[in-house]
């Protein structure tokens, strides 16, 4: 999808960085040279397009509530229903099918390390699969965004 | 770790579907959770210096961006190399995120993950050969995956419990709005400060509240819903039998369609129900036979025969 000239300075000086100010729309128009009018209006307008799905916080995992990736082998004329079943968690927010026999990758995230594993362990009542859960040990790297 | 109270969850929490996008959003956010502007500011400031937030600021769907191809690359690196291996390799601008998660032996013998993201496949793979050229990474067993189907994607939900985690919290002022506007708003110079007279605000928190309900999706939208037949219209209720392995298919088929408004998946036979409408006369029959050439599947349509009730109103 194009990005307009001033949607992709906006997107490439504020995936962090945002301004915690009273007004941080009028900030990042100051600091870009456009209104905050503007700012306020391409935003919502990227996130009409689906581009941007919200100004907010990457949480670091596991310091409020825990996460973990976890991975299951579906067969493949069961893998929409089974990816439907895992997706209807609230707890699972990313969930893709991969190229491997592990074909089903899905991370969740609950308030706590027991309530992750409660959830994985509905998902295989539910399906009668395996799930295999592969919790971060460390991790190397900071977040920063998308180059668009 | 650090310490994070209750007042600091609900935040997170709060924060889940994102600032609203309007000129005071730490104020509209501290009025959902109870506290006031400075105490948001200086609490995600706090989260920001001791890396509970890793970032803040415009989470991009990178699909949308055109970022098609999303490889995560897995080696088995001996244990005591894995730690600088890692880091080397999150020098990479290409390398999205980098982590030591456990092996588990048969299925799964890798322990570093890095995810790698680009437009196409080939430029990820070129990337991935960079990777494993310059680095030691190459000198280990790896494995590639890469992504095909999408099946959800949002931000995490912390800090709420199971049942109501994406149930967003309304106050007094936002439930009196809704309960009493879903029956007609005034048509006038100054609607919203007509409208607030009765419910004690004034033009300006009118404005704020829907606005707020607006973008945290409380209300799907705020205007007219108009009588589509009285406008020359025409509205049908159609149902399909689909198979079950291939609903999602179906449905993106026929959601592709603009004069598609509503669909639902439904525990009968007829397992997919959707509502077709259209300006032009005949015009719903095209739809209808577009949507059954494209899935080979027969579509009931059921037209109204006579209107009982409309007006559906919610209490909240």
């Amino acid at each position: 999808m194009d990005l307009t000239e001033i949607e992709r300075r906006i997107v490439n000086r504020y995936q962090r960085g945002f301004p915690y100010e009273p007004r941080p729309f009028k900030a990042m128009a100051d600091a870009l040279g456009l209104t905050e009018e503007l700012v306020l209006n391409t935003l919502a307008d990227l996130r009409e397009r689906r581009i941007l799905s919200r100004v907010g916080a990457v949480i670091a995992p596991n310091t409020v509530g825990a996460s973990t990736l976890a991975a299951m082998s579906v067969p493949q004329a069961m893998l929409d229903q089974v990816a439907a079943q895992v997706s209807a968690h609230p707890e699972v927010n990313h969930n893709y099918e991969r190229e491997h026999h592990l074909n089903l990758w899905f991370v969740l995230a609950a308030d706590d390390r027991d309530a992750v594993l409660e959830v994985i362990r509905k998902i295989e009542a539910e399906t009668g699969l395996e799930v295999v859960e592969l919790p971060l040990e460390e991790s190397y790297h900071i977040d920063l965004g998308f180059r668009v | 770790m650090t310490e994070l109270d209750d007042t600091d969850r609900a935040l997170v929490a709060a924060l889940a579907a994102g600032l609203p996008l309007v000129q005071e959003p730490y104020a509209e956010i501290g009025s959902r959770v109870g506290i006031s502007e400075t105490d948001v500011m200086a609490r995600l400031r706090r989260l920001d210096d001791t890396g509970v937030i890793k970032r803040f600021g415009l989470v991009v769907q990178h699909r949308e961006l055109g970022f098609n191809a999303n490889a995560m690359v897995v080696w088995d690196v001996p244990d005591d190399l894995v730690g600088e291996l890692g880091r080397h390799l999150s020098v990479y601008d290409f390398v999205t995120l980098c982590y030591r998660r456990p092996r588990r032996l048969p299925q799964w013998p890798f322990n570093l993950f890095c995810m790698v993201h680009g437009k196409d496949r080939n430029a990820v793979r070129a990337q991935i050969a960079i990777l494993n050229e310059e680095t030691d990474a190459g000198r280990y067993p790896n494995a590639v995956l890469f992504s095909r189907k999408r099946f959800k994607q949002c931000g995490a939900r912390y800090g709420a419990a199971k049942e109501t985690a994406d149930i967003i919290p309304l106050d007094r002022n936002d439930r009196q709005i809704i309960n009493n506007l879903q029956g007609g708003f005034p048509v006038c110079d100054a609607p919203f400060a007509e409208a607030g007279r009765e419910l004690g605000l004034n033009e300006d928190e009118m404005i704020r509240h829907i606005r707020g309900m607006c973008d945290s999706g409380v209300l799907s939208r705020f205007g007219p819903l108009f009588n589509a037949e009285r406008l020359g219209g025409e509205v049908v209720l159609a149902a399909i039998a689909v198979p079950a392995d291939r609903f999602d298919d179906v449905a993106e088929a026929v959601n592709a369609h603009p004069e598609v408004a509503h669909n639902y998946a439904r525990d009968h036979r007829l397992n997919m129900w959707f509502v077709v409408s259209a300006e032009r006369p005949g015009r719903i029959d095209e739809v209808i036979a577009e949507i059954e050439a494209e899935t080979g599947l027969h579509v009931y349509p059921m037209p109204k025969e006579e209107e009982y009730f409309i007006g559906l109103k919610v209490t909240v």
